[in-house]
Protein backbone atom coordinates (compact mmCIF):
# COMPACT_ATOMS: atom_id res chain seq x y z
CA UNK A 1 0.00 0.00 0.00
CA UNK A 2 1.45 3.21 -1.01
CA UNK A 3 2.27 5.51 2.05
CA UNK A 4 0.39 8.37 0.21
CA UNK A 5 -2.66 6.32 0.13
CA UNK A 6 -2.54 6.66 3.54
CA UNK A 7 -1.85 10.11 4.26
CA UNK A 8 -4.43 11.03 1.71
CA UNK A 9 -6.77 8.67 4.43
CA UNK A 10 -6.09 10.79 7.10
CA UNK A 11 -7.62 13.52 5.62
CA UNK A 12 -11.42 13.68 6.91
CA UNK A 13 -13.27 14.31 3.62
CA UNK A 14 -11.11 12.01 1.46
CA UNK A 15 -12.11 9.39 4.90
CA UNK A 16 -15.61 10.34 4.78
CA UNK A 17 -15.90 9.77 1.09
CA UNK A 18 -13.67 6.33 0.55
CA UNK A 19 -15.62 5.49 3.69
CA UNK A 20 -18.82 5.99 2.47
CA UNK A 21 -18.01 3.55 -0.63
CA UNK A 22 -17.06 0.93 1.52
CA UNK A 23 -20.01 0.97 4.02
CA UNK A 24 -22.23 -0.79 2.19
CA UNK A 25 -19.39 -3.24 0.70
CA UNK A 26 -18.92 -4.40 4.29
CA UNK A 27 -22.23 -4.82 5.62
CA UNK A 28 -23.54 -7.19 2.40
CA UNK A 29 -20.38 -9.23 3.01
CA UNK A 30 -20.13 -9.59 6.23
CA UNK A 31 -24.26 -10.28 5.81
CA UNK A 32 -24.12 -12.79 3.86
CA UNK A 33 -20.92 -14.41 5.47
CA UNK A 34 -23.14 -14.30 8.28
CA UNK A 35 -25.88 -15.68 6.75
CA UNK A 36 -23.62 -19.14 5.49
CA UNK A 37 -21.73 -19.35 8.76
CA UNK A 38 -25.10 -19.67 10.47
CA UNK A 39 -26.29 -22.01 8.25
CA UNK A 40 -23.22 -24.05 8.53
CA UNK A 41 -22.85 -24.07 12.44
CA UNK A 42 -26.57 -24.93 12.83
CA UNK A 43 -26.81 -27.40 9.55
CA UNK A 44 -23.88 -28.90 8.43
CA UNK A 45 -21.06 -29.24 11.05
CA UNK A 46 -21.49 -32.50 12.96
CA UNK A 47 -21.90 -33.04 16.37
CA UNK A 48 -19.17 -32.76 18.99
CA UNK A 49 -18.19 -36.25 20.60
CA UNK A 50 -17.95 -34.90 24.53
CA UNK A 51 -20.12 -31.96 24.15
CA UNK A 52 -22.82 -32.76 22.20
CA UNK A 53 -24.97 -30.29 20.54
CA UNK A 54 -24.31 -27.35 22.98
CA UNK A 55 -21.00 -27.21 21.43
CA UNK A 56 -22.46 -25.17 18.42
CA UNK A 57 -22.24 -21.88 21.32
CA UNK A 58 -18.63 -21.76 19.67
CA UNK A 59 -19.32 -20.25 16.22
CA UNK A 60 -20.79 -17.36 18.26
CA UNK A 61 -18.81 -17.12 21.73
CA UNK A 62 -15.05 -17.22 19.73
CA UNK A 63 -15.56 -14.40 17.18
CA UNK A 64 -16.91 -12.35 19.34
CA UNK A 65 -14.07 -13.33 22.28
CA UNK A 66 -11.84 -12.41 19.32
CA UNK A 67 -13.47 -8.90 18.14
CA UNK A 68 -13.23 -7.60 21.66
CA UNK A 69 -9.53 -8.39 21.58
CA UNK A 70 -9.07 -7.19 17.67
CA UNK A 71 -11.00 -3.97 18.09
CA UNK A 72 -8.71 -3.04 21.17
CA UNK A 73 -5.66 -3.67 19.79
CA UNK A 74 -6.80 -1.69 16.80
CA UNK A 75 -8.10 1.26 19.24
CA UNK A 76 -3.92 0.84 20.28
CA UNK A 77 -3.18 1.58 16.76
CA UNK A 78 -4.86 4.85 16.26
CA UNK A 79 -4.53 5.32 20.06
CA UNK A 80 -0.64 5.56 19.19
CA UNK A 81 -1.09 7.20 15.66
CA UNK A 82 -2.94 9.80 17.16
CA UNK A 83 -0.22 10.51 20.19
CA UNK A 84 2.28 10.97 16.99
CA UNK A 85 0.28 12.80 13.89
CA UNK A 86 -2.85 13.95 16.03
CA UNK A 87 -5.27 13.76 13.30
CA UNK A 88 -9.04 13.90 14.19
CA UNK A 89 -9.32 10.88 11.57
CA UNK A 90 -7.11 8.31 14.42
CA UNK A 91 -8.67 9.86 17.34
CA UNK A 92 -12.26 9.18 16.00
CA UNK A 93 -11.19 5.96 14.71
CA UNK A 94 -9.69 5.19 18.15
CA UNK A 95 -13.20 6.14 19.69
CA UNK A 96 -15.42 4.42 17.21
CA UNK A 97 -13.82 1.44 18.28
CA UNK A 98 -14.72 1.67 21.84
CA UNK A 99 -18.49 0.68 21.85
CA UNK A 100 -18.26 -1.44 19.90
CA UNK A 101 -15.32 -3.57 21.72
CA UNK A 102 -17.42 -3.39 24.62
CA UNK A 103 -20.65 -5.02 23.57
CA UNK A 104 -18.43 -7.90 22.00
CA UNK A 105 -16.87 -8.48 25.42
CA UNK A 106 -19.92 -8.48 27.13
CA UNK A 107 -21.35 -10.69 24.60
CA UNK A 108 -17.90 -13.02 25.01
CA UNK A 109 -18.81 -13.20 28.56
CA UNK A 110 -22.85 -13.69 28.25
CA UNK A 111 -22.24 -16.37 25.69
CA UNK A 112 -19.61 -17.82 27.49
CA UNK A 113 -21.38 -17.86 30.60
CA UNK A 114 -24.23 -19.76 28.93
CA UNK A 115 -21.80 -22.13 27.47
CA UNK A 116 -19.93 -22.66 30.45
CA UNK A 117 -23.30 -23.37 32.79
CA UNK A 118 -23.71 -27.24 30.63
CA UNK A 119 -20.16 -27.88 30.48
CA UNK A 120 -18.44 -26.75 33.58
CA UNK A 121 -21.60 -26.78 35.64
CA UNK A 122 -21.63 -23.23 36.24
CA UNK A 123 -22.14 -20.05 34.91
CA UNK A 124 -19.10 -18.06 36.12
CA UNK A 125 -16.25 -19.05 38.27
CA UNK A 126 -13.28 -16.40 38.98
CA UNK A 127 -10.90 -18.13 36.53
CA UNK A 128 -7.95 -16.17 34.57
CA UNK A 129 -9.54 -15.80 30.96
CA UNK A 130 -13.05 -15.03 32.65
CA UNK A 131 -11.75 -12.50 35.30
CA UNK A 132 -9.19 -10.56 32.12
CA UNK A 133 -12.01 -10.50 29.87
CA UNK A 134 -14.25 -8.77 32.67
CA UNK A 135 -11.40 -6.39 33.19
CA UNK A 136 -11.52 -5.78 29.35
CA UNK A 137 -15.09 -5.33 29.59
CA UNK A 138 -13.94 -2.42 32.66
CA UNK A 139 -11.59 -0.99 30.65
CA UNK A 140 -13.69 -0.45 27.40
CA UNK A 141 -16.39 1.06 30.20
CA UNK A 142 -13.93 3.07 31.70
CA UNK A 143 -12.97 4.35 27.92
CA UNK A 144 -16.31 5.09 27.30
CA UNK A 145 -16.70 7.85 30.74
CA UNK A 146 -13.17 9.18 29.91
CA UNK A 147 -14.66 10.17 25.92
CA UNK A 148 -17.60 11.13 27.44
CA UNK A 149 -17.00 13.28 30.57
CA UNK A 150 -14.29 16.05 29.51
CA UNK A 151 -15.65 18.60 27.09
CA UNK A 152 -12.66 19.83 25.70
CA UNK A 153 -11.89 17.00 22.80
CA UNK A 154 -8.27 17.74 21.55
CA UNK A 155 -7.28 17.44 25.28
CA UNK A 156 -9.63 14.24 25.78
CA UNK A 157 -8.33 12.66 22.49
CA UNK A 158 -4.73 12.50 23.76
CA UNK A 159 -5.60 11.46 27.59
CA UNK A 160 -7.97 8.67 26.02
CA UNK A 161 -4.91 7.82 23.85
CA UNK A 162 -2.62 7.28 26.40
CA UNK A 163 -5.12 5.34 28.70
CA UNK A 164 -6.39 3.10 25.37
CA UNK A 165 -2.31 2.28 24.96
CA UNK A 166 -1.98 1.31 29.11
CA UNK A 167 -5.25 -1.10 28.49
CA UNK A 168 -3.35 -2.72 25.96
CA UNK A 169 -1.43 -4.47 28.48
CA UNK A 170 -4.44 -6.82 29.30
CA UNK A 171 -4.77 -8.14 25.67
CA UNK A 172 -1.66 -10.59 26.05
CA UNK A 173 -2.57 -11.63 29.37
CA UNK A 174 -6.36 -12.54 28.03
CA UNK A 175 -4.95 -14.75 25.21
CA UNK A 176 -2.41 -16.50 27.20
CA UNK A 177 -4.07 -17.06 30.60
CA UNK A 178 -4.95 -19.88 29.54
CA UNK A 179 -0.94 -21.13 29.16
CA UNK A 180 0.22 -18.59 31.58
CA UNK A 181 -2.21 -20.59 34.35
CA UNK A 182 -4.40 -23.47 35.06
CA UNK A 183 -7.76 -22.34 34.02
CA UNK A 184 -10.89 -24.34 33.79
CA UNK A 185 -11.39 -22.63 30.07
CA UNK A 186 -10.06 -24.85 27.47
CA UNK A 187 -6.89 -23.64 25.76
CA UNK A 188 -6.81 -22.24 21.98
CA UNK A 189 -8.78 -24.71 19.74
CA UNK A 190 -6.98 -23.35 17.12
CA UNK A 191 -2.86 -21.92 16.69
CA UNK A 192 -0.80 -19.98 14.19
CA UNK A 193 2.14 -22.14 15.63
CA UNK A 194 0.60 -25.68 15.56
CA UNK A 195 -1.77 -27.96 14.03
CA UNK A 196 -5.55 -28.01 14.88
CA UNK A 197 -7.67 -29.91 16.78
CA UNK A 198 -11.08 -29.42 15.14
CA UNK A 199 -12.45 -30.87 12.04
CA UNK A 200 -11.56 -28.98 8.79
CA UNK A 201 -15.80 -28.28 8.36
CA UNK A 202 -15.65 -26.99 11.68
CA UNK A 203 -12.94 -24.70 11.34
CA UNK A 204 -13.94 -23.22 7.81
CA UNK A 205 -16.95 -22.41 9.39
CA UNK A 206 -15.58 -20.76 12.23
CA UNK A 207 -13.67 -18.97 10.04
CA UNK A 208 -16.71 -17.84 7.98
CA UNK A 209 -18.24 -16.75 10.97
CA UNK A 210 -14.84 -14.95 12.56
CA UNK A 211 -14.84 -13.23 8.93
CA UNK A 212 -18.28 -12.18 9.23
CA UNK A 213 -18.06 -10.63 12.36
CA UNK A 214 -15.40 -8.73 11.81
CA UNK A 215 -16.35 -6.98 8.42
CA UNK A 216 -20.16 -6.66 10.49
CA UNK A 217 -17.58 -5.09 13.67
CA UNK A 218 -15.58 -2.97 10.76
CA UNK A 219 -18.82 -1.54 9.39
CA UNK A 220 -20.01 -0.11 12.80
CA UNK A 221 -17.31 1.07 13.91
CA UNK A 222 -16.41 2.98 10.36
CA UNK A 223 -20.47 3.94 10.72
CA UNK A 224 -19.57 5.86 13.86
CA UNK A 225 -16.51 7.27 12.58
CA UNK A 226 -18.10 8.99 10.10
CA UNK A 227 -20.74 11.02 11.57
CA UNK A 228 -18.10 11.74 14.78
CA UNK A 229 -15.89 13.12 12.31
CA UNK A 230 -18.53 15.27 10.51
CA UNK A 231 -19.79 16.35 14.46
CA UNK A 232 -16.15 17.65 15.20
CA UNK A 233 -15.58 19.11 11.59
CA UNK A 234 -18.88 21.13 11.22
CA UNK A 235 -17.55 24.39 10.55
CA UNK A 236 -15.11 23.07 7.82
CA UNK A 237 -15.97 23.46 4.27
CA UNK A 238 -16.45 20.04 3.59
CA UNK A 239 -19.30 19.23 5.65
CA UNK A 240 -21.42 21.79 4.28
CA UNK A 241 -22.34 19.53 1.41
CA UNK A 242 -22.57 16.29 3.86
CA UNK A 243 -24.82 18.66 6.55
CA UNK A 244 -27.02 20.55 3.81
CA UNK B 1 -32.32 -25.01 29.23
CA UNK B 2 -31.83 -27.30 26.44
CA UNK B 3 -28.81 -27.35 23.79
CA UNK B 4 -31.13 -25.78 21.37
CA UNK B 5 -31.98 -23.36 23.75
CA UNK B 6 -28.68 -21.94 24.99
CA UNK B 7 -27.83 -21.63 21.10
CA UNK B 8 -31.10 -19.97 20.15
CA UNK B 9 -30.24 -17.25 23.03
CA UNK B 10 -26.45 -16.86 21.91
CA UNK B 11 -27.43 -16.12 18.14
CA UNK B 12 -30.46 -14.21 19.02
CA UNK B 13 -28.25 -11.94 21.76
CA UNK B 14 -25.63 -11.53 18.60
CA UNK B 15 -28.29 -10.03 16.15
CA UNK B 16 -29.46 -7.74 19.15
CA UNK B 17 -26.26 -6.22 19.90
CA UNK B 18 -26.21 -5.65 16.65
CA UNK B 19 -29.26 -4.11 16.26
CA UNK B 20 -28.66 -1.92 19.07
CA UNK B 21 -25.05 -0.67 18.06
CA UNK B 22 -26.60 0.02 14.73
CA UNK B 23 -28.98 1.40 15.84
CA UNK B 24 -27.12 4.33 18.18
CA UNK B 25 -25.29 4.77 15.58
CA UNK B 26 -28.28 5.98 13.24
CA UNK B 27 -29.47 7.99 16.85
CA UNK B 28 -26.32 10.11 16.71
CA UNK B 29 -26.51 10.68 13.08
CA UNK B 30 -29.88 11.78 13.22
CA UNK B 31 -28.67 14.70 16.24
CA UNK B 32 -25.91 15.35 14.46
CA UNK B 33 -27.99 16.48 11.78
CA UNK B 34 -30.77 18.02 13.60
CA UNK B 35 -28.09 20.44 15.44
CA UNK B 36 -26.94 21.14 12.18
CA UNK B 37 -30.36 22.35 10.83
CA UNK B 38 -30.50 23.93 14.57
CA UNK B 39 -34.09 22.61 14.73
CA UNK B 40 -34.65 23.20 18.85
CA UNK B 41 -38.04 21.56 18.23
CA UNK B 42 -36.37 17.96 18.06
CA UNK B 43 -36.11 16.46 21.59
CA UNK B 44 -32.60 14.39 20.95
CA UNK B 45 -30.91 17.78 20.56
CA UNK B 46 -32.18 18.90 23.97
Amino acid sequence: MQPQFILRLSSPPVFFQMTGKALPWLIGASLILGAIGLWSALFVTPTDAQQGEVYRVLYVHVPTAWMSMLLYVVASLYAGLHLVFRTSVSAVMMRAMLPTGAWMTLLALVTGSLWGKPTWGTYWIWDARLTFELLLLFIYLGLIAVASLIDDERKTDQLLSVFTLVGLVNIPLIYFSVVFWNTLHQGASLSMSGGSKMAPIMKATLFVCVLAMWLGCAALAMARARWQLVDRERDSAWTGSVLA
Amino acid sequence: MSATATIAVCVMLTFLVFAIDAWSILRARRAILYVAMQDPLDPDVQ
